[in-house]
């Protein structure tokens, strides 16, 4: 009988970028079980809600994460409107909804990046940042922050993007989109990748929904959840939105799923400033707007790693009791443990960057 | 757009009720526990397949009280009973995956559960306000009662006194004279012309036919009160 090991994987590593510990118990090389544990730099950024009033505290959502950081502020403030009953004009929708979709491809290229990187294809990865920077830099122009973005307030934006801007973004675009396709195509196509990534990790449909995962990790392995379908906020406007899936269930398909996904992002990208309405840009609420006492609400946005969890509860003053974020990531860690039970050692590394586990929000 | 729901669960319902949502098919979407001014709380949220319709489970937690865990039904509900157990001190019971208060390294237990000095005078002044606004409705309402009952109060003297006054003007008013023999004969008689000649002649008939019996009565009196003397 072969001999069972204990190997702690993190939460130093150098395919970790963020600080996650898995203790891998090993079997000749063979990943019989893992143990995920996170908790090293909890942060308690949801506690700070009982200290900044519901208005200041969406620059703390913010904070939350440094790739997604305008989501974390758009599902606060969403989920705070919800509770405070404020309905912003369609603009601030479109406005928000193009912002998301630019971090989506902004995330996705700083992961492809990271993925290139983990199995030393370092041209790729070079080319990834490259691409990533252009976004950075819509971001600076549009909102004047490169990470955060301070743009989104309780009630609406803190300030317009005029429409010669959100043009000047679809050229550029159009451009991000020409040299994309070349590196993904190069990527998708390579068979030192495909030997890497197929077969490897494998989830079944079945697994993906009994551990309710989210996100491309789940779309990898054919599940269709994406919030973007319940119509919520600009998303009801589109024209035709399917989410984009694969069926392997393996790296390579959550791989082709999240380059499918930067196209799309930029298509509704496009739909989206063609349509968008000139009704204003709303603006914070007065200091007499204050949750009703046990008020609650919740909403639910596609952030680039899934399906993220606000919650708020008032209690009458401009303190909220409690915000609640559940990040994609917290949702996949059961998904996480079930693709490493039965790989090769060497594997565990490409596996856990196709799940893409974004560590800073779950230590919000 | 999606519904929200809120239900509350009794405790000890809870395995049951996540039990019933599992074979429904509903999605697990998140646990998260809370501790407002009532208690800690906990809210498990689950979604539809067609992520539509949200359905939130709140339960309250008695202090010390054992919550079942929902691991053997929903496996991903390991972090956030885990993170609950770290950050508010719950206490589940029967975890697949318990870190024994490890899951996170903090530097203090529950810290979730510690009210900030600020959270705590707004919580106060909040309670102030709302004991200040019930004092006025209160006062408020009783001003309203007291006006209500003296209105009701002046109403029944006022009725009272009117009907004193009644009776003293009707006292004071002069009591019209019984009207005599002669009189009554006279108001008969014109009487008896306004009407019917034939129905005149009955009348006045009647009346005499009365008159005689009354004089025969009278006279019988008379006549029995003469020989009572004379014996």
């Amino acid at each position: 009988m072969a001999t069972r090991t204990v190997i702690p994987f993190g939460p130093q590593h150098p395919v970790l970028p963020e600080p996650v510990h898995l203790d891998l118990v090993v079997e000749d090389e063979h990943v019989i079980e893992a143990i995920p544990q996170i908790g090293f730099v909890h942060r308690g950024l949801e506690k700070l809600v009982q200290k900044r009033d519901y208005n200041q505290f969406v620059y703390v959502a913010e904070r939350v994460c440094g790739i997604c950081s305008f989501g974390h502020g758009y599902g606060y403030a969403a989920a705070t409107e919800k509770l405070l009953g404020i309905e912003v004009p369609r603009r601030v929708d479109y406005l928000r909804a193009i912002l998301e979709e630019l971090s989506r491809i902004h995330s996705h290229l700083l992961w492809l990046g990271l993925l290139a990187d983990g199995f030393g294809f370092e041209s790729l990865f070079n080319h990834c940042w490259r691409l990533r920077e252009t976004i950075l830099d819509i971001f600076q122009k549009t909102c004047g922050g490169r990470i955060i973005l301070s743009i989104c307030i309780v009630g609406g934006m803190a300030h317009d993007i005029d429409d010669s801007m959100l043009r000047d973004v679809c050229q550029q675009l159009d451009e991000l989109k020409r040299d994309y396709k070349v590196i993904v195509d190069t990527m998708l196509n390579d068979n030192s990748v495909k030997n890497r990534l197929c077969g490897v990790g494998y989830i079944s449909f079945e697994d993906a929904l009994e551990l309710s995962m989210v996100g491309p990790f789940a779309k990898g392995s054919g599940i269709e959840h994406d919030m973007r379908t319940t119509g919520f906020g600009a998303y009801g406007d589109l024209e035709h939105f399917q989410p984009i899936i694969a069926t392997e269930g393996d790296c390579y398909a959550r791989c082709k799923v999240r380059c499918e996904e930067v196209y799309q992002a930029i298509d509704i990208i496009k739909e989206l400033v063609a349509k968008i309405p000139h009704d204003g840009i709303g603006g914070k609420p007065g200091p007499k707007v204050l949750p009703p006492e046990n008020s609650r609400a919740h909403v639910l946005i596609e952030q680039p790693r899934g399906e993220a969890f606000y919650y708020v509860s008032g209690n009458g003053t401009k303190y909220l009791d409690r915000f609640r974020l559940r990040t994609p990531t917290s949702q996949n860690l059961a998904g996480m443990v079930r693709a490493l039970q039965g790989v090769d050692l060497a594997d565990v590394p490409m596996i856990i960057l196709t799940i893409d586990p974004c560590i800073s929000c779950t230590e919000r | 757009m999606y519904t929200t729901e809120f239900v509350d669960v009794p405790l000890g319902e809870l395995l049951t009720r996540v039990q019933t949502l599992k074979h429904q098919g509903m999605r697990f979407i998140q646990l998260c526990a809370e501790f407002p001014e009532r208690g800690i709380g906990l809210l498990y949220t689950f979604y539809d397949e067609t992520c539509d319709n949200a359905l939130n489970l709140c339960v309250e937690v008695p202090e010390g009280a054992e919550v079942p865990s929902i691991q053997g039904l929903y496996f991903a509900a390991f972090s956030y009973e885990n993170e609950a157990h770290d950050l508010f001190d719950v206490n589940f019971v029967n975890m697949k995956l318990d870190f024994g208060g490890h899951f996170f390294n903090l530097a203090e237990t529950a810290p979730m559960t510690v009210i900030s000095p600020e959270m705590k005078a707004e919580r106060e002044k909040a309670a102030k306000l709302r004991a200040a606004k019930a004092a006025k409705e209160a006062k408020a309402a009783r001003e309203a009662a007291e006006a209500k009952s003296a209105d009701r109060a002046l109403t029944e003297d006022r009725a009272s006194a009117d009907a004193a006054a009644v009776a003293a003007v009707d006292a004071m008013a002069p009591k019209p004279a019984k009207p005599t023999a002669e009189e009554r004969a006279a108001q008969m008689e014109a009487k008896l012309a306004a009407m019917d000649p034939e129905k005149a002649a009955k009348v006045r008939a009647a009346l005499e036919a009365k008159a005689k019996k009354d004089a025969a009565a009278a006279a019988a009196a008379g006549k029995a009160a003469t020989a009572k003397d004379g014996e």
